[in-house]
């Protein structure tokens, strides 16, 4: 009978050896040892990726917090400019406030975005900056301006447009055609240019209704302060002077709407008493 | 105080996604599966869920229906955040009104951005 040493080669030998077991012991522990390295690693890079995740936090709202910033800061110029401005005429800080606030109610109504709304809100104040460079004389004289006074004091929304045009901040792009266009009229009767419909900024167009509700319902030097029942009536149908045709007629159906809140407005923010100066700023 | 849960079986992933949004004004609730993730939204009313797709039992997208189903839930914002990018895969959960659909891997910038967008 062949043994089994006859039959098997040498190369088939399956039998387990103690050498063989070692060296396959060996190689497991070390396929182990590589796992756990391998697994170590991963709770390394694991901890580096959650301190990345928190800097990366950090650096967002440090992000906003300076585009916040920036923005009060951008803001905050424009309001000093504004002050300058309001050095060298009548025009008090309520009347301003009310403009914006009338200038917010009458966008909104129209159905602006809300980004929109806040520019033409923010940016009303600056509408008669270009006063500025009107002489003292005419900005202060108590009675009504001759023919000459009045072609320097139309000078200023063209004044005011030549502070600020050309400017990066679409807060300051507003601003600009709302200082060349307040004082132009939907039928092209208006000044500096007389233009007219659309030709005029929409942004234009609201201020220069906030602006003349305000300026009716106010005391001014050659007028007293009028109700507003007086003031929707002069609005909507005129009276002579302020006509319906002035205004665009999408405004004034807006302005029809939402009277009321624009009294409610005018009330809630009177000028201060006239001994009280610029120190309210 | 505003309210963000993530939902992802992925714990690792969830570590992630919550140091990445940890902020004092905001609580941040965790759901690892499909199931409690519907319960705790119903429960808590977060202001948003951060919503993995492949979970097992209840799906992302099961939970994303079923949260527009309901009265009480469909003013949750929802932002997708899922290995499921495809055109078919968007549009399935832009149909649902979801407020993002992130693929991973994501960019956390853009995670953040949104959340800010929407509770910032």
């Amino acid at each position: 009978m062949p043994s089994s040493a006859d039959v098997l080669s040498e190369s088939d030998t399956q039998a387990p050896s103690p050498t063989t077991l070692e060296e396959e012991l060996a190689e497991l522990r070390a396929v182990r040892a590589r796992y756990d390295e391998t697994m170590a690693q991963l709770e390394r890079n694991e901890r580096q990726l959650v301190s990345y995740a928190q800097d990366l936090k950090k650096a967002f709202d440090l992000m906003k917090q300076r585009a916040e910033a920036l923005a009060a800061a951008h803001y905050d110029t424009l309001v000093r400019l504004l002050r300058a401005a309001r050095f060298k005429d009548e025009e008090t800080g309520a009347h301003l406030l009310r403009l914006s606030a009338y200038s917010r109610v009458l966008a909104t109504h129209l159905g602006l975005p809300r980004e929109e709304v806040e520019r033409i809100t923010a940016a009303a104040p600056l509408h008669d900056v270009g006063k500025i460079g009107i002489p003292d004389a005419i900005l202060a004289k108590r009675g009504p301006l001759d023919a000459d006074e009045w072609k320097v004091m139309r000078t200023h929304p063209g004044l005011g447009g030549s502070l600020l045009k050309g400017a990066d901040s679409p807060l300051l792009q507003t601003a600009y055609v709302i200082a060349l266009h307040h004082h132009e009229r939907w039928d092209g009767t208006g000044y500096p240019k007389g233009l007219a419909g659309e030709d005029i900024s929409l942004a234009g167009r609201i201020v220069m209704l906030a602006d003349q509700y305000d300026a009716l319902r106010s005391e001014r030097p050659y007028k007293p302060p009028f109700s507003h029942e007086r003031t929707f009536d002069i609005i909507t149908r005129g009276d002579g002077r302020t006509l319906p045709s002035h205004f665009d007629p999408d405004l004034l159906a807006a302005f029809v709407e939402r009277h009321e809140e624009l009294d409610a407005l005018f009330e809630a923010n009177r000028d201060a008493p006239a001994t009280q100066n610029d120190s309210d700023a | 105080m505003k309210t963000i849960l993530l939902a992802d079986d992925e714990p690792n992933l969830r570590l992630l996604v919550k140091t990445t949004l940890s902020d004092p004004r905001f609580r941040i609730l965790e759901a690892s599966d499909g199931k409690s993730a519907l319960e705790l939204a119903k429960a808590e009313l977060p202001d948003v869920i951060v919503l993995d797709w492949m979970m097992p039992g209840l799906s992302g997208i099961e939970v994303a229906a079923a949260l527009r189903e309901d009265p009480l839930t469909r003013g949750i914002s929802i932002i997708m955040l899922t290995a499921k990018g495809q055109q078919a895969d968007r549009e399935q959960t832009e149909r649902l009104g979801v407020a993002a659909h992130l693929v991973k891997p994501f960019s956390p910038l853009e995670l953040l951005e949104k959340v800010d967008a929407l509770v910032g």
